[in-house]
C-alpha cells in the first residue's frame, strides 16, 4: 500500500517538473528532501532533469551536487567525487563563490576519505583563494574549511598546524553563532585531542557537546558525543564508564531508528579489549545484523575480521575457519570493486587532465603526463594486487602456522616441560605470599600470640604442600582438598573473614583412592577471591563441589562475587593477563591428560531470577 | 608529622599503623583510605606531610591517586608487596618505597630521611612523570637526581660519569655537576642496564661517552676528562668496552 502511495507521489512531482520545465532545481531537491523519497527514485528524478537541455548552469550545479550527496550517502565515493567536481565547474562558470566553496569543502572531505591528499590539498587551496578574493560572508564555509585543513595536517603529521586550524574553525563558528556546527567541530577537535593524548581536553569538548545536544535534543550529535566519550574512557582504561557511553549511544540511535552497526562494533571490540569474549561475540553478531541491513560491504569485511580474531582468541577453531571463509570471500569481492573503482577514478582524472592539456596545446607535457598517469595507474593496480596477495598469504601462513604450532608433537613436549616449570609459579602468587605474611605480622603486632602461632603453622603447611606436590603428576583428592583448605583458611584470615567457604564431596567418591593433578582448582579459587569476593566486603561465599559421575568426577567452584564482567571492568591493574594466563595453563594441563576433559570446561555468570549477575561458576569434569 | 595510609587490605593498614605507633611517637596517622576516590578526597582534605601509598588499590592504583591530587607539597612513600617492574622505576624516579611485610628498622630509616629532606610544591608530579617515562619503553629514559635542596630530571644519555663522594654521588654532565644524597652503589645498580661501567671504586662511567682506554690505565671521555681504571677492573672494563663496540 505504502509503495503504491509513494509511487503516486513520485509520479505526481515528476509530472510537475515537466510542466514546470525544470526551472528550479532547488524546488525539486527540497521536495525530494521533505517527502523523503528513497535514493533510487530521487536519482531517477534528478537524472531526468539533468538531461533537460535548457537547464541553466546553476540549476545543473545544484542537481549535480545533490546527486553527489546522495551517492556519498550510498558510499559510492568515487562517483560522488566526480559529480562534486562537475558541480564545482558549473558553480565556477556562474562565479558563485560561496557555493563553490561549499562544494569544494565537500569534495575535499571525500578526497581525504580515499586518502588522495594531494587532490584534497589542491581543492582546499582553491577554497583559500576564493576566501581571499570574495567579499561575501563566508564564515560558515570557512570554519569547515579550517576543520578539513586541520584534519589534513594531522594526517600528514603536522600536529601544531592542525591545532591552529582547529582553533580557527572553533573561533569562526562561534563568532558566527553557528552553534550546532561549532559542536560538530568540538567533536572533531576532541578526537584530535585524544589522538594527541590530551585526554582532559578531549573529555572537556566531548562533554560540552553532550550537554548541548541534550539541551537541544539533537540525537545524532548526542550519540556521536557518547561514542567519542566511550573511546576516550576506553583509552583511559576506565572500562565501566566506557561501556556505559557505548550503550548510551546505542540507546539514543535505536530511539530514532538510526543504524547502530558502528556502535555495536565499537562495543564488541571494547569487550575483546577487556577479555570478555562472549560479550564481544554477542555485540559483534548484533553489528553483523545491523550492517546487513545497510548492506555496507566495507564494514562487513572489517566485522568478519573482528569476529575471526575473536574466535582465534577464544581458541574456537571451527568458528575461526567459518569467519575466515566469510572474510576471504568478502575481501575478494571488495578488492575487485575497489580496484575497478580506482581504475575508473584514475581514468576519470586522466580524462580531466587531458582536456586541460589539450587546451594548453602542449604536446610534450601531454606525453609526460600521460606516461606518468599510466604509470600511476599501473603502480596503483600493482600495489593493490601485491597488497592483497601479501595479506592473503600472511593470513594463510599465520593460520596454518598457528594450527601447526598448536598441534605439533614438539610443542606438546615443550609445553610439558614448560608446565613443570610454571606449576610452582602458578600456585603461589607472590602477592598472596607477601600479603599473607603482612597479615600475620599484624597479628603479632596486635599481641595475638596463639593466633599468630597458628597462622604461621597453617601458612607453613601450605608452603610445604606446595613444595611437595608441585613436582608430582598426581596426588590423592584427599591431599588436594587438604591443601585447598589451608589455602582458603589463609586467604580468609588475610581478608578478615569477608568470606566463608564449603567443600562438598559426594559420598560415592573415595577421596583417598582418587588421583587428581595437584593444585588444579587453586587458580579458580584465587580468581573468586581476588576478583570477585574482595570487592563485596562481607558475606562472601565459595562453594566447591565434587560430584561422582559416570567414569569420573564433576567439579564446580561457585562464588557470589561481583561477576566476571564487573571484575574485568573494575580492573585497572592488568591482573587480567595473569588470570587469562592461569586459565590457559589449566587448559593445557587438561589437554595433556588427553581425556577430552576440556570439552566440558565452562566459566559463566551465575544469574538470579531477574537475570542479574550474582556470581561466577567454573565447572569441569575429571575422567578416571 | 601528619600522615595518611592508602591501602586496600585491612591487615596491612593495621600492621603499618601499629608499627608506626611503636617506632615513632611523633608521627600521627590522620586517616586511612582503601580506594582511589576516597584517597584523593582524604589527601586533599588533610594535606599530610607523608602519604603511605600502596600500588594495588580498589578500583585503580596508587598512581591514579597521585594523578588525582593537586597542590600537594608533602612526601610520598610507596608500600608494595611485590611489584618488580614498579620497583625499578621507583629507583629512577627517586620515589621512596618500602616492601611489605615491613621491616621496622627500614621504616625507621625511611622516616629519618623524610624528616631531613625538604620538599617543594608538587614535586611528586615531576617524579610521577619520570616514573611513567621509565615504564614506557618507547620513551627516552630519565632519572630524577635529588640534591640537598632541589631535584632535577635528567636524560640518562646526558650523564657522562658519576663520582663517589663519601655517602654522596657527584654527577657530571656536559656543563653541570650535581651532588646527590645517595651513594655510588645505588646508582651502579640501577644504571648498569644502560651500559654504565664501574671502572674504579669511586667512578661510574657512561660507556657511550668513552673515547678510548689509554695505556696509563685511564679511560678518556668525550668531555676530555680522564678517569682511572683500577688494576682489578682492567680486564673486565676492556671486555665490556669491546662487547659494547662490537
Amino acid at each position: 500500500m505504502s509503495i503504491y502511495k509513494n509511487s503516486i507521489l513520485f509520479l505526481t512531482f515528476l509530472f510537475s517538473f515537466f510542466i514546470g520545465n525544470g526551472q528550479n532545481a532547488i524546488e525539486l531537491i527540497d521536495s525530494l528532501k521533505t517527502k523523503s523519497v528513497n535514493v533510487e527514485k530521487s536519482l531517477i528524478a534528478i537524472n531526468k532533469d539533468l538531461k533537460n537541455y535548457a537547464i541553466t548552469p546553476i540549476n545543473k550545479a545544484f542537481l549535480l551536487e545533490y546527486k553527489a550527496d546522495l551517492l556519498k550517502q550510498e558510499e559510492n565515493i568515487y562517483e560522488a567525487i566526480k559529480l562534486y567536481q562537475k558541480s564545482y565547474e558549473n558553480y565556477a562558470s556562474v562565479k558563485n563563490d560561496s557555493l563553490q566553496i561549499k562544494v569544494l569543502n565537500k569534495v575535499s572531505d571525500l578526497y581525504i576519505k580515499v586518502e588522495d591528499y594531494s587532490s584534497a590539498i589542491s581543492s582546499l587551496n582553491l577554497v583559500e583563494k576564493l576566501l581571499e578574493s570574495t567579499t561575501a560572508n563566508n564564515n560558515f564555509t570557512s570554519s569547515r574549511y579550517f576543520v578539513n585543513m586541520a584534519k589534513m595536517y594531522f594526517k600528514i603529521g603536522k600536529t601544531k598546524k592542525a591545532k591552529k586550524h582547529f582553533l580557527k574553525s572553533l573561533k569562526l563558528a562561534n563568532k558566527n553563532n553557528r552553534i550546532e556546527l561549532l559542536h560538530q567541530h568540538y567533536l572533531d577537535y576532541a578526537q584530535f585531542n585524544l589522538d594527541t593524548k590530551k585526554i582532559d581536553s578531549a573529555l572537556y569538548y566531548a562533554n560540552k557537546t553532550l550537554i548541548y545536544s541534550k539541551e537541544k535534543n539533537n540525537k545524532i550529535l548526542k550519540a556521536n558525543a557518547y561514542t567519542l566519550k566511550g573511546v576516550i574512557y576506553e583509552h583511559e582504561k576506565d572500562y565501566i564508564l566506557a561501556e556505559k557511553q557505548y550503550q548510551d549511544a546505542i540507546i539514543v540511535l535505536n530511539n530514532i531508528g538510526s543504524n547502530t552497526a558502528h556502535e555495536y562494533k565499537k562495543l564488541g571490540n571494547f569487550y575483546t579489549q577487556v577479555y570478555l569474549y562472549d560479550y564481544a561475540n554477542e555485540n559483534l553478531l548484533k553489528a553483523e545484523r545491523k550492517i546487513k541491513e545497510i548492506d555496507d560491504i566495507n564494514e562487513l569485511e572489517n566485522l568478519y575480521h573482528d569476529l575471526l580474531e575473536n574466535a582465534i582468541l577464544q581458541n574456537k577453531t571451527k568458528k575461526a575457519k567459518y569467519y575466515l571463509k566469510k572474510y576471504d570471500s568478502i575481501a575478494d569481492i571488495q578488492a575487485k570493486t575497489i580496484q575497478k573503482n580506482k581504475i575508473h577514478y584514475i581514468n576519470e582524472r586522466y580524462g580531466i587532465q587531458q582536456t586541460e592539456i589539450n587546451f594548453l596545446n602542449d604536446r610534450n607535457t601531454l606525453l609526460k603526463k600521460e606516461n606518468e598517469l599510466i604509470n600511476q595507474k599501473r603502480i596503483a593496480k600493482k600495489n593493490r594486487l601485491i597488497n592483497i596477495i601479501i595479506i592473503a598469504l600472511l593470513i594463510a601462513l599465520g593460520f596454518t602456522g598457528y594450527q601447526y604450532y598448536k598441534y605439533s608433537k614438539l610443542h606438546f613436549e615443550k609445553s610439558n616441560i614448560q608446565l613443570k616449570n610454571t606449576v610452582l609459579r602458578l600456585q603461589m602468587n607472590p602477592h598472596f605470599i607477601f600479603n599473607s605474611l603482612t597479615a600475620i605480622q599484624n597479628s603479632i603486632l596486635k599481641n595475638d600470640q596463639l593466633k599468630s602461632a597458628e597462622l604461621i603453622a597453617i601458612f607453613s603447611k601450605l608452603i610445604r604442600q606446595n613444595l611437595d606436590f608441585s613436582n608430582k603428576k598426581s596426588i590423592s583428592l584427599d591431599d588436594e582438598i587438604d591443601m585447598l583448605t589451608n589455602y582458603l583458611e589463609t586467604q580468609k584470615f588475610r581478608f578478615n573473614n569477608i568470606f566463608n567457604f564449603t567443600i562438598d564431596i559426594d559420598k560415592n567418591i573415595d577421596s583417598e583412592e582418587t588421583q587428581v593433578p595437584p593444585m588444579l582448582l587453586q587458580p579458580f579459587v584465587e580468581n573468586s577471591i581476588e576478583h570477585g569476593l574482595k570487592h563485596i566486603d562481607k558475606n562472601g561465599k565459595i562453594i566447591i563441589k565434587f560430584v561422582k559421575i559416570e567414569d569420573g568426577i564433576h567439579i564446580s567452584i561457585q562464588d557470589n562475587g561481583i561477576g566476571r564482567k564487573s571484575a574485568a571492568l573494575n580492573n585497572k591493574n592488568n591482573d587480567d593477563k595473569d588470570k587469562i594466563h592461569a586459565i590457559k595453563i589449566f587448559k593445557e594441563r587438561l589437554k595433556i591428560r588427553q581425556k577430552k576433559e576440556i570439552d566440558n570446561f565452562v566459566i559463566k555468570d551465575v544469574l538470579d531470577k531477574k537475570k542479574r549477575v550474582v556470581g561466577t561458576i567454573v565447572e569441569f569434569n575429571l575422567m578416571d | 608529622m601528619n600522615s595518611v595510609i592508602i591501602e586496600d587490605e585491612k591487615n596491612a593498614q593495621e600492621a603499618l599503623l601499629n608499627m608506626l605507633s611503636l617506632i615513632d611517637k611523633n608521627i600521627k596517622v590522620q586517616g586511612v583510605a582503601e580506594n582511589v576516590i576516597d584517597a584523593i578526597e582524604l589527601i586533599n582534605k588533610i594535606k599530610p606531610d607523608v602519604i603511605f601509598l600502596d600500588i594495588h588499590l580498589k578500583k585503580g592504583t596508587g598512581f591514579d591517586v597521585l594523578e588525582g591530587i593537586e597542590d600537594y607539597n608533602g612526601q610520598v612513600v610507596f608500600t608494595t608487596a611485590y611489584e618488580n617492574y614498579a620497583i625499578k622505576a621507583f629507583k629512577f624516579s627517586a620515589f621512596d618505597y618500602i616492601l611489605k611485610p615491613i621491616n621496622p628498622t627500614e621504616l625507621k630509616e625511611t622516616l629519618l630521611e623524610l624528616k631531613k629532606a625538604a620538599t617543594k610544591k608538587n614535586e611528586f608530579k615531576k617524579m610521577l612523570e619520570v616514573y611513567k617515562q621509565n615504564t614506557d619503553k618507547d620513551k627516552e629514559p630519565q632519572i630524577v637526581l635529588k640534591t640537598l635542596n632541589n631535584q632535577y630530571i635528567i636524560n640518562i644519555k646526558d650523564i657522562i660519569r658519576c663520582e663517589s663522594d663519601g655517602a654522596y654521588t657527584k654527577f657530571h654532565l656536559k656543563n653541570k655537576t650535581y651532588l646527590t644524597s645517595k651513594n655510588l652503589k645505588h646508582y651502579t645498580e640501577i644504571l648498569s642496564e644502560y651500559n654504565f661501567i664501574r671502572t674504579h671504586q669511586s667512578h661510574l662511567v657512561n660507556s657511550i661517552h668513552i673515547l678510548r682506554v689509554n695505556s696509563n690505565n685511564f679511560v678518556e671521555l668525550k668531555d676530555n676528562s680522564q678517569i682511572p681504571v683500577s688494576a682489578r677492573k682492567k680486564t673486565e672494563v676492556n671486555k665490556q668496552i669491546k662487547a659494547l663496540n662490537s
